[in-house]
């Protein structure tokens, strides 16, 4: 008798009407029909010839090639006479030490920074994003870089408008003078000033739309992620708003700084006490098992969630807001994709948004 | 990427599609890397200067 053994390490999430397959060692994904997932969940159980039996004999030779498909896609490997225990199933806790993990924020001044900055440092925060609706100086971008010298993080990522001082040399010497920062986004471009290659000690991304904070939100196939810890994450906790913190442009401290409810002020609350309050953490562990819509998605695990916009359908009795989010455009039901802004089911919330 | 499986005869299994996507290793940014901070706090010349393992927004 043979066995099929599934590697530890792949993950199969059942969508509605097809499965994804998850390597989380290699980082990839791959999506096959539905009836896939009936085999590999027997194969857990039974051996190869006793599942053969199960199929009439047109269908055996289906049933051998997905058998095969497994074996050369290195899912799992067969063996002779029983399964391979040495291949226990993975703990899918997710730990996460930081107490933080990213702070999102809104400026219209630099000096906002100097009150978080210390805070950063307390909760361990690994990431930073900046959302700037001024135009930054090449000062500014090494001012903000050298306030985060010897800190904690391990990132800054910094989104602002272009002006026409950026150009190959201003790139060139932020290359010479930052250290933490991985990405720079400029938006409303009028022209753009060259081709960023990987030459810089990050990336850089100009843009010719203006970008507002309110365009954030977006499931899209470029913003999946597939591996261990993203994973993790996901299957344990909301995607986008577990251990975040989003401080708008007023300074109010929020989940997101695109989401309405304010847990206070920089001016007035510490970060500390902000996230201490029940209510803040009332989203972290919502998961997109419990969303409508993302719990029948096969994709559900690989994405990453967005409580700031969404259809605004379904709440639980304590309020929360278990809706799909408003600016996915798949539906797993039929599995295609499509123009989410242009669905007339989503209208009603486009319109209460204002976006 | 995406390949074509179509069916080859009626069968109650339909082996149709397999479609193929492979995400980047997010957390490197290229070759021209500057792979360590100093962090005063973790007493570390050697703290990792990486990007987060998720679009932390999602924008563009």
């Amino acid at each position: 008798m043979k066995y099929f053994n599934l590697f530890s390490n792949i993950l199969v999430t059942k969508g509605a009407k097809r499965i994804l397959i998850s390597d989380l060692q290699r980082n990839s994904s791959e999506l096959y029909p539905l009836e896939f997932h009936e085999i590999i969940k027997q194969l857990k159980n039974k051996s190869v010839e006793n599942i053969l039996k199960n199929y009439d004999t047109e269908s055996i030779s289906f049933v051998q090639e997905y058998i095969n498909l497994l074996v050369e896609k290195e899912y799992g490997f067969i063996t002779e006479g029983d399964w391979d225990r040495n291949f226990p199933s993975l703990n899918y806790h997710f730990h996460e030490p930081n107490e933080v993990s990213n702070i999102f924020i809104e400026i219209s001044s630099l000096s906002v920074l100097n009150k978080i900055k210390q805070e950063v440092e307390n909760l361990g925060v690994k990431h930073l994003v900046i959302y700037s609706h001024q135009k930054l100086l090449l000062k500014d971008f090494q001012n903000i870089d050298s306030k985060f010298k010897n800190s904690v993080l391990n990132g800054i990522e910094i989104i602002s408008p272009f002006h026409d001082d950026i150009d190959r040399n201003f790139i060139d010497s932020l290359h010479q003078t930052v250290d933490r920062i991985y990405n720079l986004v400029f938006h409303t471009c009028s022209k753009i000033p060259f081709r960023s290659k990987d030459i810089f000690r990050f990336t850089v991304q100009f843009i010719r739309q203006d970008l507002q904070i309110s365009a954030c939100g977006k499931v899209d196939l470029k913003y999946f992620n597939t591996n261990l810890p993203k994973v993790l994450e996901a299957l344990n906790h909301n995607s986008c708003l577990y251990k975040k913190i989003g401080i708008d442009k007023d300074g109010n401290i929020k989940n997101c700084p695109l989401m309405s409810e304010s847990y206070g002020n920089i001016q007035n609350t510490s970060l500390e006490e902000a996230i201490a309050q029940p209510a803040f953490r009332q989203y972290w562990n919502m998961n997109k098992d419990r969303i409508e819509g993302c719990k029948d998605c096969e994709f559900r695990y690989i994405c990453t969630d967005c409580r700031a916009y969404t259809e605004r359908s379904h709440y639980t009795s304590e309020n929360l807001d278990i809706s799909k989010p408003l600016k996915c455009g798949y539906n797993p039901y039929t599995s295609e994709w499509e123009e989410w802004s242009k669905n007339p089911l989503k209208q009603k919330a486009v319109t209460h948004y204002k976006i | 990427m995406k390949k074509m499986y179509h069916e080859k005869n009626k069968l109650p299994l339909t082996f149709k599609y397999i479609e193929i996507f492979k995400t980047k290793n997010v957390c490197k940014i290229h070759s021209n890397l500057l792979f360590f901070v100093k962090s005063k706090k973790y007493q570390s010349d050697y703290h990792v200067r990486e990007k987060p393992l998720k679009a932390l927004i999602r924008i563009l």
